[in-house]
């Protein structure tokens, strides 16, 4: 059997109060509790915490039911937007169903859904509408036709047949002595291009000139200066111009050939025959790059080179491009086998 | 997209843009104006659009193109607000269609735009979302908002009719 003590009373005070002390342990508290009549008021003291027993009923139906109520319009919102799944849609409808109060204001909502007018629409699409852009009969044709003319102009075009270009070697070279000269006339009406004479006129070795009554015969290796043939001073004989035979290079080596043009162009030489040139005037193509590209001529001609291309069932193109460079345009003619290009103004 | 799928875009939309700016701006020749100017981008940035997200495009621009144009005007107002109805003066509207349409016009402009793009063209809170360059919460707080706004109105003019 237990003993009361200072140490242990807790838990003797504790057993009365919940009515599990024996009869002898009573007797051993009372005794106690006349031993340590401090202590009784202690006792007294916890026994005023026991807590009456309390009936308290949780209301389960309202945590089952859905608060529609006290969040109508947050459901009356969702269901219109069709964000209730199925079960809240139906307990929601059940709800409207069985709450005459809340039909009335889920009829607002119901009515609050915008319906388009369909009679409304815009009131002329076809300004809205883009069209294909209509190529008329006569471009075909016409497209056709200039670019057989173009075809024909760039085939004769002088430009392709006077394209002089001297080209100078840097390899060094041994070269053999001029050959026997041969006495051959000259007229002044013979067609020595100017590009000639400018190449040619610096080179004034092997010159002689004899006096033959009036004239005065220059036998050169080279071909005669353009004044001595203006000055009608001479009857000019010049020799067969036979360009020295290149027996090898000197060095054995690799040579790596520079080759000079003339800087003097086709055009420049074509020049001085036009009329423009005679009166002292001269003209150049001002159309930049882009707008060359676009003009009328031009385009005819290209549509009517495509048309023919794709009659011929080939790819036939024709392009013409302007060198801001060099200020001049060039026609370019390419197809299947066959292509070339030529300048034009 | 080519010359005949952009015509047949024209087909297919002009209406439904015309209608959803129409009922925004309040003016036939303002709300053409933004049409016109929303198929020209279309037209401008035709080879870069999705076909399939021709419509969203169509309604973004046209919506952003609208925006701009009610700033310029200043006219627009706090997106956030909404205006308090005046119901003294429509006791003589009797059709719902009427009192909807009246009920619209006092929405904020956002809000309206919301609900239009969701009633008449069934978008998702997603598209409207890209549509208006708002979240998805921020679309749906409007949408909220707007419900909201309109039952009140209609069911008081109701209620007084």
């Amino acid at each position: 059997m237990r003993k009361i003590t200072l140490y242990n009373y807790e838990t003797f005070f504790l057993d009365y109060l919940e009515g599990n002390l024996s009869k002898k342990e009573h007797l051993l508290l009372d005794e106690f509790l006349c031993r340590y009549p401090h202590l009784r008021l202690e006792l007294e003291e916890m026994d005023l915490f026991i807590l009456p027993g309390e009936q308290i009923n949780f209301n389960k139906e309202k945590l089952q039911s859905i608060p529609f109520r006290s969040e109508f319009d947050d459901y009356c919102v969702a269901k219109l937007e069709g964000d209730l799944d199925a079960d809240e849609a139906i307990a929601f409808n059940e709800f409207i169903s069985a709450n005459k109060a809340y039909r009335q204001d889920w009829n607002s909502y119901e009515k609050s859904i915008a319906i388009p007018d369909l009679s409304i629409g815009y009131p002329d699409k076809s300004e809205l509408q883009k069209k294909s852009k209509l190529i008329p009969f006569w471009f075909f044709g016409t497209g056709i036709a200039a670019s057989v003319l173009l075809f024909f102009s760039i085939w004769n075009n002088p430009n392709l047949k006077s394209n002089p270009e001297i080209v100078k070697s840097n390899v060094p070279v041994k070269i053999l002595p001029p050959p026997v000269l041969n006495k051959v006339e000259v007229k002044k009406e013979d067609n020595i291009t100017p590009f000639a004479y400018a190449s040619l006129a610096k080179n004034k070795s092997n010159t002689k000139k004899i006096k033959v009554g009036k004239s005065v015969v220059v036998h050169s290796s080279r071909i005669p200066l353009k004044n001595e043939i203006e000055n009608e001073i001479v009857k000019v004989s010049v020799p067969k111009i036979n360009l020295a035979p290149i027996e090898k290079p000197l060095d054995n080596k690799k040579q790596k050939v520079n080759l000079e043009y003339s800087k003097i162009s086709p055009n420049e030489m074509i020049a001085q025959k036009t009329g423009l040139n005679q009166l002292g005037m001269e003209w150049k193509s001002s159309l930049p790059e882009k707008n060359g590209k676009k003009t009328f001529l031009y385009a005819v001609a290209k549509y009517g080179v495509d048309k023919l291309g794709e009659i011929a069932g080939k790819r036939i193109q024709i392009q013409k491009k302007y060198d801001s460079e060099t200020e001049k345009s060039r026609l370019s003619f390419n197809s299947t086998g066959i292509g070339f290009s030529t300048t034009v103004k | 997209m080519n010359l005949a799928q952009y015509n047949r875009v024209v087909s297919l939309y002009a209406d439904a843009v015309f209608r959803f700016i129409l009922k925004n701006l309040k003016n036939e020749d303002k709300a053409k104006d933004v049409v016109q100017d929303s198929f020209e981008k279309l037209w401008r940035n035709k080879d870069q659009i999705n076909p399939d997200k021709v419509k969203s495009y169509l309604f973004t621009t046209a919506y952003h193109t609208m925006i701009d144009m009610i700033r310029k005007e200043k006219r627009i107002e706090d997106f956030d607000r909404v205006e308090e109805c005046d119901y003294s003066h429509v006791d003589q509207y009797c059709d719902i269609k009427e009192i909807l349409n009246i009920a619209l016009d006092r929405l904020s402009e956002i809000q309206r735009s919301v609900i239009l793009l969701r009633d008449y063209e069934g978008y998702t809170y997603q598209e409207i979302a890209k549509i208006t360059d708002l979240s998805e919460s921020q679309v749906k707080v409007y949408i909220y908002r707007a419900r909201k706004h309109l039952k009140k109105f209609i069911g008081k003019i109701e209620t007084i009719v």
